[in-house]
């Protein structure tokens, strides 16, 4: 008798088919459940090989170039207006063109047949939307409507708009009261200034201005948010058969580009901006918007050869007299796109990554006090991502410096830069690097 | 605009040393998967139920070429071999799960003397990853210490791809020739991860870690008695070369292999089996880059299989088996030393043209003070005849 006999006597054969069914069956279900887990960190130290990476920090002199530039894309290109009575140290206003008048209105108050040119209004108001919380009203405060509608010279400069705010332009003005100003603000015009103009075939072009016994300021919003300033009026008596229409801003000039005067509808005039920075020095904001821009020389080494863990542009900042000295103000590093070939910085510092197709490029932003000194830290590791695949030739090592209220706030935050007679105010790149190596070999 | 020069005017005001606090990142884990990794043993699910013993005369282990003859019949294979880890230390304790595909191949009757065999198995197994908790002062103004996590991973290993010939010179003598080329590779990531992603930013290394080697295995196996046969292997292993990221790093050899064994099969449907192999670890010590400390090693093993119930007029294989073996890449200075039991079955099916094989090991790895390593080595295996 062999061991097979021995086994079918231990072992009916009903009962080893039922094995042979289960077998493999509980093998595949054991096998399926192995899922590959390899984290042995708690075998560590005993039985582990040092392998840390070898992580270096150096200061480097490396801003090889800065510049204060203007900044923005261009006039009415920014989500706010500012309209500030500062005394002597800001004054900045808003204009708003309605360059397209309602073609249709009933003929009079009386005969509300349709005439085929504008010749009635009623209650006609200019609608301004405001950002409450960054209003900074403590008297009341005179809101003002111009026409500042004009044929010669350049129709968008301050000197040749600031004129223009006088009193045979006056159309209207409102007072509106600290704490009473809401996110919107009705400021009702002549029902005839419409009409008027319609009448003449000229534009519509209001000015804007507050003024008041003490410093005020007020952010409007502008078109490119969605909300910008509109004229809110009827063209028909009936207010049961007609609603109101809404006239929103439109520019007519420039003529020969369109981007251009889809900027224009409405933009921000300033007539007394806070002052250029001194010698030296590199200027982030103001009105008019500024920006700095640094352009560095790393060691090819570091950018090509290195991983770089942190990088940080070390810059001491000096106390600054704009506006607003103890409110925060957000500094915002950007990567600079535009070639060599650019080689004007004020040009090259609008060819911005842009962070919403290249999240990669998204840079922290540096939060000051424009009032403030001291060394400020920022942070551009995330440009070494891009310097390090690119040469210098075709991607110099630059970023901007900029406010994220360019153009609509007047905080402006002074550094030093590279110029500085005191070497140890210039602006410094610190690196935190480790080299490429070949971890882990056996 | 101001400019300064155009190159760098002043290099590091300070040039900071690295201040390192608590554990720096670590690499492997473990005891069995020292440099270039566990020594899987080219063994078959069959043999490994017997805990290596007949993997002498074991045609679909890779050892002997001169088994492929024993059975001249076709067949292919396949195995899936998970292994469950438990690594304790005063540190804590790992369970780790690794899952290999180490062993396929085919065996090809030419005639009922001649059999030819292809394979590919697994050599060494690099697979393994650690994440070690590490802080460091990047800057002289930091006011603290920044803490980030160092991973580190290694995922691949080393092949044996066998070309293999066997002949019968009489009916109980048979000599097999095998040649074996030696490849695969290895990804290395390491990784500085930190949780501050707006000051820092996450590094990423990644090596490609390719071998390249050649070795000739050759076989006898002898009917000394009608129920009692030895045999014999060695193999010569020959250059290889370690390549990282395609380029040539490092050369050295593969480890020449000398084994034996001794076979009964007095007991009716039962082989006893024990075998001593020698594998000249030492040799590969010259392919690595970090210095590994290898061994020469001996593994030694005692099993048997045995036919017990029939299935459909088959019978199903029972197995069981020890086995006590050094492993070669040393901790430190010290050798690990591996003891293993275990058993297993071979399950017939569709009247025995397939073969369903599982079995278990239980492994103790013991040599390094402080850290208690064991494993449950699974083993699943199929074998399908044409």
């Amino acid at each position: 008798m062999n061991l097979t006999d021995w086994m079918h006597r231990l072992a009916p054969r009903a009962m080893t088919r039922r094995l042979a069914t289960v077998l493999p069956l509980a093998a595949v279900i054991v096998a399926a459940g192995c899922n590959e887990k390899l984290d042995g960190t708690a075998g560590c130290p005993l039985t582990c090989v040092d392998q840390s990476a070898q992580i270096q920090t150096v200061d480097l002199d490396a801003v090889s170039s800065a510049a204060t530039v203007l900044g923005g894309l261009g006039l009415g290109t920014s989500p706010f207006m500012l309209l500030a009575s500062r005394g002597d140290t800001l004054d900045t206003r808003v204009i708003i063109r309605f360059d397209s008048l309602p073609g249709v209105s009933a003929k009079s108050a009386s005969d509300t047949t349709t005439s085929t040119t504008f010749q009635y209004a009623d209650s006609v108001y200019l609608r301004l939307r405001l950002d409450s919380l960054a209003a900074k009203l403590t008297v009341p405060v005179t809101v003002s409507v111009y026409d500042v509608d004009m044929t010669t010279g350049d129709d968008t400069a301050a000197a040749v708009l600031a004129p223009l705010f006088n009193a045979s332009r006056l159309v209207a003005s409102t007072v509106v009261a600290p704490g009473k100003l809401v996110d919107s603000l009705a400021i009702r015009l002549p029902n005839s200034f419409l009409t008027d103009k319609a009448a003449a075939k000229a534009r519509v072009r209001l000015g804007v201005q507050i003024s008041a016994s003490a410093s005020a300021s007020a952010r409007v919003a502008a078109t490119q948010t969605g909300f910008g300033p509109s004229i809110v009026l009827r063209n028909y008596p009936d207010t049961v058969a007609h609603q109101p229409i809404t006239l929103l801003p439109f520019s007519a000039t420039p003529t020969t580009n369109s981007s251009i005067a889809s900027g224009l509808q409405d933009f921000t005039i300033v007539v007394q901006g806070t002052a250029p920075p001194a010698p030296g020095l590199l200027a982030v904001g103001g009105l008019p918007g500024r920006q700095a821009y640094l352009r560095f020389n790393v060691p090819s080494s570091i950018v090509d050869s290195a991983l770089v863990i942190r990088a940080t542009l070390l810059l001491t900042q000096v106390p600054s007299s704009s506006p607003d000295p103890t409110d925060t103000m957000l500094v915002q590093p950007r990567l600079v796109l535009a070639s060599p070939l650019v080689s004007d910085p004020e040009k090259a510092a609008q060819v911005l990554a842009d962070t919403v197709q290249i999240p990669l490029s998204r840079l922290a932003a540096l939060r000051t006090t424009p009032g403030t000194s001291g060394v400020r830290e920022v942070e551009i590791a995330p440009a070494f991502r891009f310097w390090a695949v690119q040469p210098d030739s075709l991607l110099p090592r630059a970023i901007t410096l900029r406010s994220t209220q360019q153009d609509y706030s007047p905080q402006q935050a002074l550094f030093y830069g590279p110029s500085a007679a005191d070497p140890t105010v210039r602006p410094k790149l610190r690196i935190s690097y480790t080299s490429r190596s070949r971890i882990g070999l056996p | 605009m101001t400019r300064t020069p155009f190159f760098i005017r002043a290099l590091a005001a300070s040039s900071l040393a690295i201040v390192a606090a608590a554990s720096g990142a670590a690499a492997q884990g473990t005891t069995s998967a020292q440099s270039f990794g566990y020594p899987v043993g080219e063994l078959s699910t069959r043999a490994l139920g017997t805990a290596g013993a007949i993997g002498e005369v074991d045609a679909r282990s890779s050892i002997n070429p001169a088994a492929l003859v024993l059975q001249p019949q076709g067949a292919v294979f396949a195995q899936y071999d998970p292994e469950l880890r438990t690594v304790t230390t005063s540190a804590g304790t790992a369970h780790t799960t690794t899952a290999r595909f180490p062993n396929v191949g085919a065996v090809l009757p030419v005639n009922r003397r001649l059999v030819l065999g292809v394979s590919a198995s697994t050599f060494l197994d690099r697979t393994w990853e650690t994440n070690t908790s590490r802080t460091l002062k990047f800057a002289p103004t930091d006011d603290s210490l920044v803490t980030f996590n160092e991973r580190r991973k290694s995922d691949g290993g080393i092949e044996d791809l066998r070309l293999a010939a066997a002949y019968a010179v009489t009916p109980s003598v048979r000599f097999g020739l095998a040649l074996n080329g030696y490849t695969g590779s290895t990804r290395v990531t390491a990784s500085e991860l930190f949780a501050d992603t707006l000051q820092y930013r996450d590094v990423t290394q990644v090596s490609d870690v390719s071998y390249g080697g050649t070795a000739v295995t050759a076989g006898l196996i002898v009917d000394l008695l009608p129920k009692l046969n030895i045999s014999v292997s060695g193999r010569k292993g020959g250059h290889a070369t370690m390549y990282v990221n395609d380029t040539a790093a490092v050369h050295g050899d593969i480890p020449d292999r000398y084994s034996g064994s001794v076979s009964f099969e007095g007991l009716p449907g039962t082989i006893i089996a024990a075998r001593v192999s020698r594998e000249l670890w030492s040799q590969m010590a010259s392919l690595s880059a970090s210095g590994a400390h290898a061994v020469d090693a001996t593994d030694m093993s005692l099993g048997a299989e045995s036919a017990g119930p029939r299935l459909g007029g088959f019978p199903l294989l029972l197995r069981a088996g020890i086995r006590r073996r050094d492993l070669p890449f040393q901790v430190g200075t010290t050798t690990v030393r591996e003891t293993s039991f275990g058993g297993g079955i071979g399950l017939p099916i569709a009247y025995d043209r397939v073969t369903f094989d599982v079995s278990v090991l239980r492994s103790n790895r013991t040599g390094v003070a402080g850290v208690d390593e064991h494993a449950y080595n699974l083993s699943f295996g199929l074998r399908v005849r044409p």
